[in-house]
């Protein structure tokens, strides 16, 4: 090694290993920050009526559907309330969802519409 | 109908137009709440006058008689009055007031929900004595279930078919959820699979019930006109047949516990039986526990 780099490589305040390693542990840092606090994009849509799950259906592909006066459209990933037949519309107003643990609300006609990660079961009976 | 439905198709689409009118057909001819339906016409009239029953009321009426008498009046077509007595015909308000009937008004009553009021010759039906009802409340979703089935697969669709929680897998095996009879932190109890050609219903204590003093009173009697209260809190079917398993989830409920899983078990039929101290008792089916609230018995009768 040259005699430069040899005095660099050992200089008093730092090495030039010390760099990596810190810009190695910070990248790190962020990374882990970023999936921490990131919401996870949900894959499916879980539909309840009176507090019971009633559907789940993938986000991947586009279509409107209707539950109890509440008409529901996916498109490009994300849910909103197209129509309702509730006074409030407070529903309808709501903006789009996308991320896990989202959801909408319509109170009249007791239909929560959320997102969910996984899809364990088609449908429910009771 | 008045009641939720639901078709999931995995391809194409159908006729809304269509699917309802199945579905209003079937209001037209069996719903209590609708007084120009064929069973209200037939429900008002007096006793002794023949009332001639359409194609399908027949049918439903031979199929009531026979599941009457296989399940030995577990599963009671003729319980109306008493249905009416204790205050469950719609529309039905949880929180409203509510009064337990005395055992005289129930012993007056209940001669009359019993087959023996009732005469079929051909397609005629006469009622013996005044305030004889029918009510096909306990398999009309199964029938309904049956009949979209039956449209789905004419038209070549695959699809999960819901009508007010009764289900139908179309040309494909489904996984489903039973809800919880409780208030739960869990979405469903268990998951078990409905396979191609199946469907399920459940009956439960939860549906429609008022509590007095703690006591909580289902819309479901037993044999002797009292709200079942049997340790059993929901009883779920799967079998070929919507009605079946819609008539027989309803009987079981009225059976018990015991006398429900032998049935269940010489008959042959899948069930899932949930009693009220948390267990889950299986025949014929493979659950997987989601709510571990709950615990999958696992003697076998």
């Amino acid at each position: 090694m040259n005699k430069r780099l040899k005095h660099y490589a050992n200089g008093k305040y730092f090495k030039v290993a010390d760099i990596f390693i810190f810009a190695i542990l910070l990248i790190a840092l962020v990374i882990s920050l970023v999936f921490i606090f990131l919401p996870q994009k949900g894959e499916f849509v879980e539909i309840y009526h009176s507090g019971k799950i009633v559907k789940k259906i993938s986000l991947t592909e586009d279509t409107v559907f209707e539950i109890s006066g509440v008409t529901i459209q996916i498109k490009d990933g994300e849910v909103c309330v197209a129509k309702s037949s509730c006074p409030d519309q407070l529903c309808v107003k709501n903006s789009h969802i996308k991320k896990e643990g989202e959801s909408i609300i319509c109170l009249p006609n007791q239909v929560i519409v959320k997102i969910s990660g996984e899809k364990e079961i088609d449908g429910v009976t009771q | 109908m008045g009641t939720f439905y639901d078709i999931s198709l995995e391809n194409g689409s159908v006729s809304n137009e269509e699917v309802q009118d199945i579905l209003d057909k079937i209001d037209n001819l069996f719903s209590l709440s609708n007084q120009s339906s064929e069973l209200s016409r037939f429900n008002n009239l007096e006793k002794n006058l023949s009332f001639t029953l359409g194609k399908e009321t027949l049918f439903l009426y031979n199929r009531a008689l026979e599941l009457y008498s296989q399940t030995n009046g577990a599963f009671n077509p003729f319980i109306y009055p008493l249905i009416e007595l204790w205050g469950f015909t719609p529309p039905f308000n949880q929180f409203a007031n509510h009064v337990i009937p005395t055992s005289s008004q129930i012993n007056c009553l209940l001669p009359l929900c019993d087959s023996n009021n009732f005469v079929l010759v051909g397609n005629s039906l006469t009622k013996l004595n005044d305030g004889c009802k029918l009510d096909f409340g306990a398999i009309a979703k199964g029938y309904a279930l049956d009949q979209l089935r039956s449209y789905l697969l004419d038209k070549n669709k695959t699809a999960l078919i819901n009508v007010g929680g009764n289900l139908a897998s179309v040309r494909k095996d489904y996984t489903i959820g039973l809800a919880s009879p409780r208030e739960s932190e869990f979405s469903y109890l268990l998951s078990f699979q409905l396979k191609d050609g199946y469907t399920c219903s459940t009956s439960g204590d939860y549906e429609k019930y008022f509590t007095i003093d703690g006591q909580r009173y289902c819309h479901i009697l037993d044999k002797n006109g009292y709200s079942v209260n049997n340790g059993v809190m929901s009883v779920s079917i799967i079998h070929k047949d919507g009605l079946m398993a819609d008539a027989l989830s309803t009987a079981v409920m009225v059976m018990g516990l015991d006398e429900g899983l032998k049935f269940c078990k010489n008959n042959g039929i899948s069930a899932i039986i949930v009693t009220s101290n948390n267990q889950i008792h299986t025949s014929n089916i493979d659950v997987k526990l989601k709510d571990t609230n709950y615990f999958i018995n696992e003697q076998k009768a």
